[in-house]
């Protein structure tokens, strides 16, 4: 072997040693960026400020369903004032003062 | 290992790591979302109840608001009576002491009533006895007393001994008609609304 062939064995197997290092400095690269995604998805998912602002939305529809249940309330309570007058409360009135005569 | 099996590998467990993770993530998202459903749930439960129930004691309150106001229409009704001596008053003030003697039933009587009433009843008092006599009540003695009661109207009578007390004033008997037919009045009304 000629002293040209040996050392284009040897800058071959340099250069195949420094590929092989490269591509392992890449996998790593390409292994702790997905590390960094997986932990950012594991993040978005546990978000409890996002959970917490879903549960507020929620909320504002039970709030709107406790207003109508009181608004409704005050509806109820003007009929039932107005249904009161007259017939009913009279005869409520002679009712009492019929037990209490003893009639 | 040649470079690009190393940079191959390093893919496919790149993918498993995002693929895992993602599958935590939906693990962790269903997990967190029961949750807050469950609390949600909860406290719409709770806040809807209260509602209801300030519902209720509205209605309910509407309906002792009315009770009052009925009570003393009823008052003033009976009081006017009291007053003018109507004839249904006077009916009422004999059933009033009958009733009451007839539950004392015991010793000698004595009849409690208002000023305005003591006239009308001294000068009813034998025909008291002899009504209280059909009815077999035994009677040694019906008087009225002196001491007169400051009430609507109605009578209180009692033994000499004040063991036994029966009290047949209006005052009495307005609490006594409250009571029994105080889930009566309004009936209709409230039907179905406050229960």
């Amino acid at each position: 072997m000629s002293i040209e062939e040996v050392k284009t064995l040897v800058r071959l197997e340099k250069d195949g040693e420094e590929q092989l290092r490269e591509a392992k400095e890449k996998a790593q690269s390409i292994v702790a960026e997905a590390k960094k995604k997986a932990s950012e998805i594991i993040s978005a998912a546990e978000d409890q400020e996002y959970y917490d602002s879903l549960l507020e939305e929620w909320m504002k529809e039970t709030d709107f369903k406790k207003k109508r249940i009181e608004e409704e309330t005050e509806k109820k309570i003007a009929q039932l004032r107005e249904a009161a007058k007259g017939a009913p409360m009279n005869d409520a009135v002679s009712l009492i003062v019929k037990s209490v005569l003893g009639e | 290992m040649e470079a690009k099996e190393v940079v191959e590998e390093s893919l496919e467990q790149s993918q498993k790591i995002v693929k895992d993770a993602e599958e935590e993530a939906a693990r962790v998202r269903e997990r967190k979302m029961k949750d807050i459903q469950e609390i949600f749930q909860e406290k719409e439960t709770s806040e809807l109840e209260s509602a209801k129930l300030g519902q209720k004691r509205k209605i309910s309150a509407l309906r002792t608001e009315l009770m009052e106001q009925v009570v003393d229409e009823a008052s003033a009704k009976l009081e006017r009576m009291s007053r003018e001596k109507s004839s249904q008053y006077k009916e009422s003030l004999v059933k009033l002491v009958i009733e009451a003697a007839e539950a004392v039933q015991t010793g000698d009587l004595e009849i409690r009533a208002n000023f305005r009433d003591h006239e009308f009843l001294q000068n009813e008092l034998s025909e008291l006895r002899k009504k209280l006599q059909k009815r077999k009540v035994k009677l040694p003695a019906l008087e009225l007393s002196e001491k007169t009661l400051n009430c609507l109207g109605g009578v209180i009578v009692q033994d000499r001994d004040k063991k036994r007390i029966f009290n047949n004033t209006f005052e009495a008997r307005l609490t006594k008609a409250r009571q029994e037919m105080g889930n009566k009045l309004f009936g209709d009304l409230f039907e179905g609304k406050d229960n």
